[in-house]
């Protein structure tokens, strides 16, 4: 505690730049995420609920800790059986997920609707990185930051 | 109390335990904008040439924070985290070089619009000309510099946090940062001034 305090202190900051910086992000960057479509919060539990920890689902040996997110994943990857990707056990996954998916990330997503709608053909690369989103140490810094 | 006045900790830990989605949102609303902008200075010029790139950015940054809110232990600010995962999301993305079909479209319209540095006249009314100016000095700093500085100075981030959130020592973070202020004043000519 000592030495963060100590820390704190001799912590600079350019107050001046750092304006001129954010000013400059913000105008070029957006100010804002345009919010969520509207599920009711009922609504959306119960299918969070029933997409993340349905009995059988294959996710839930591999990803146990994060089926939420992965069964997200799972949809989509189903939808590639066509790029080759094995569909056996994937297609237990419930179309609730997609919806979820859907539901809880922001209004301007392009990539996950333009994937999972089957509009394209994903595979390959596009394929890897959806799949990669949730393997540790697909990043080159490792996985997302734990602190 | 309503979500909008709890605390980030808080709030987090009703998603991860509960996955209470009104938490998720009132993060999601209140600090979305913060990885926006983390996001898209991770991304530096290919945000520019292309700013949907920010937006994939987020959404991937936003998936991950579904599960990836667990592992935040509380240890730094939630801001500094989201930051991070928002930062790395972007780098990730450029890293694996998305070749989606749409993608691959976009990216050839946008290779016959100039880059707005070089002077793209709307892309310069839309932005102003000193926001351009500033914009290219940022983005000829590396990562992570670029980041850092833009964390620390433009959002307030403490040293401590970063510190975590990059996985460096708290030393390396300062004299970082010194060298990436040094070098864009360096580059704007002392226009700035000193703080």
């Amino acid at each position: 505690m000592k030495s963060k305090s100590r820390n704190e202190a001799s912590d600079e900051r350019d107050e001046a730049l750092g304006g001129i910086l954010r000013n400059a992000v913000e105008a070029a960057a957006g100010q804002c995420l345009p919010g969520f479509p509207g599920l009711s919060a009922r609504a959306l539990s119960s299918r969070l609920e029933e997409a993340a920890w349905a009995p059988g689902d294959w996710l839930r040996n591999r990803y146990l800790p994060r089926l939420g997110a992965a069964a997200a994943v799972a949809v989509f990857i189903g939808g590639t059986a066509a790029a080759g990707f094995s569909i056996s056990g994937r297609a237990r996954i419930r179309s609730s997920s997609l919806e979820v998916a859907r539901s809880i990330m922001p209004e301007r997503s392009r990539w996950v609707p333009e994937a999972m709608s089957g509009e394209g053909v994903p595979a390959g690369a596009m394929a890897d990185f959806v799949e990669g989103l949730w393997s540790s140490g697909n990043s080159a810094e490792g996985f997302w930051p734990v602190f | 109390v309503s979500g909008d006045d709890l605390d980030d900790r808080v709030l987090a830990a009703r998603w991860s335990d509960s996955r209470d989605e009104d938490a998720y949102r009132t993060l999601m609303a209140r600090h979305g904008a913060l990885m926006r902008r983390a996001a898209y200075v991770a991304l530096g010029t290919a945000a520019r040439r292309d700013p949907g790139m920010v937006d994939d950015a987020v959404q991937e940054a936003c998936l991950r924070l579904l599960d990836a809110l667990r592992s935040f232990r509380g240890e730094s600010s939630l801001a500094t985290f989201l930051a991070a995962v928002a930062r790395r999301s972007a780098l990730d993305h450029l890293r694996r070089g998305l070749r989606h079909r749409a993608r691959l479209e976009r990216a050839a319209r946008l290779a016959a619009v100039p880059d707005a540095e070089s002077g793209d006249p709307a892309a310069a009314v839309e932005l102003g000309a000193a926001a351009q100016s500033v914009l290219a000095l940022l983005s000829r700093l590396p990562e992570p510099d670029r980041s850092l500085l833009y964390l620390r100075d433009a959002e307030g981030m403490k040293v401590f946090d970063l510190a975590l959130a990059f996985g460096l020592p708290e030393g390396t973070i300062k004299s970082k940062l010194a060298r990436a202020r040094a070098r864009i004043r360096r580059s704007a000519g002392g226009e700035w001034g000193t703080a």
